[in-house]
């Protein structure tokens, strides 16, 4: 009973720093693109939008890092190619760039690929493991 | 310079970051207290990698500066290829056919991405 009530905690933690990782990932990404965006803008604004990428990008690693030793690399690869459609709708929506049928066909074989070395992390042995 | 050059070296930095880390990672001590534990995070292998870690946004956000978002980021995709194929001639870690044939998906779809 005590168990499966800590594991629903555990579970719903989980979820929580995962949706950052996903908020940190979008906002590393937007801000990357609008320090690029504002090389003209006063020199301060270029250098927050560069800060802030940098920040986002190292909140991704900790918290990954931090996810790693509690999910397994089978779900967590899976876990991480969703943020390719995510760029993707991102680009489409705030930077009005165009989702091309290669594009999406491109992002979904890169799924496809992150899966599979996903499954071949799981087909080694423990010993042979990180 | 070409942007895709600087992907590539984006690439490539975070790649070698990657190694660096995982070779510094096993000097970490744990267990001797904080000091210990600060000090022997200061090997030259994290060092450097995190010298490549801190330059490789640079080199995005030049890239960025050239070409779309939704290109751009399509390139850290080649991060993992890169890091399963030197991992195993450099670290000699262990590799299955489903990581070769999950690498030529990738660079199949990141052709595909690219190009189209």
């Amino acid at each position: 009973m005590k168990r499966g009530e800590r594991n629903k905690k555990d579970i719903i933690i989980m979820c929580l720093l995962l949706g950052f990782s996903y908020i940190f990932l979008a906002g590393g990404q937007i801000s990357a693109k609008m320090a690029s965006r504002t090389l003209d803008a006063p020199k301060t604004v270029t250098v927050l939008f560069a800060g802030g990428t940098y920040a986002c990008f190292l909140l991704r690693g900790l918290l990954w890092v931090f996810l790693l030793r509690k999910i397994k690399l089978v779900v967590a690869y899976p876990l991480m190619s969703i943020g390719y459609v995510l760029v993707l709708v991102l680009s489409y929506f705030l930077f009005d760039e165009v989702i091309t049928p290669g594009k999406a066909a491109g992002a979904s074989l890169l799924v496809c690929g992150l899966l599979l070395i996903s499954m071949g992390e799981n087909r080694l042995p423990v010993k042979a493991k990180r | 310079m070409n942007p895709y050059a600087a992907l590539l070296g984006m690439v490539c930095l975070n790649t070698l970051g990657q190694l660096l880390v995982k070779r510094g990672s096993g000097r970490i001590l744990t267990g001797n207290g904080a000091i210990s534990l600060v000090k022997s995070m200061i090997n030259h292998y994290l060092v450097l990698g995190s010298f490549s870690v801190i330059t490789a946004p640079l080199l995005y956000m030049y890239a960025l500066s050239k070409i779309d978002l939704s290109a751009a980021y399509s390139f850290s995709g080649l991060t993992y290829v890169s890091v399963v194929i030197s991992g195993h001639l450099l670290l000699h870690e262990k590799i299955t056919h489903y990581h070769i044939i999950g690498s030529l998906v990738i660079l199949a779809g990141l052709t595909i991405w690219n190009i189209t």
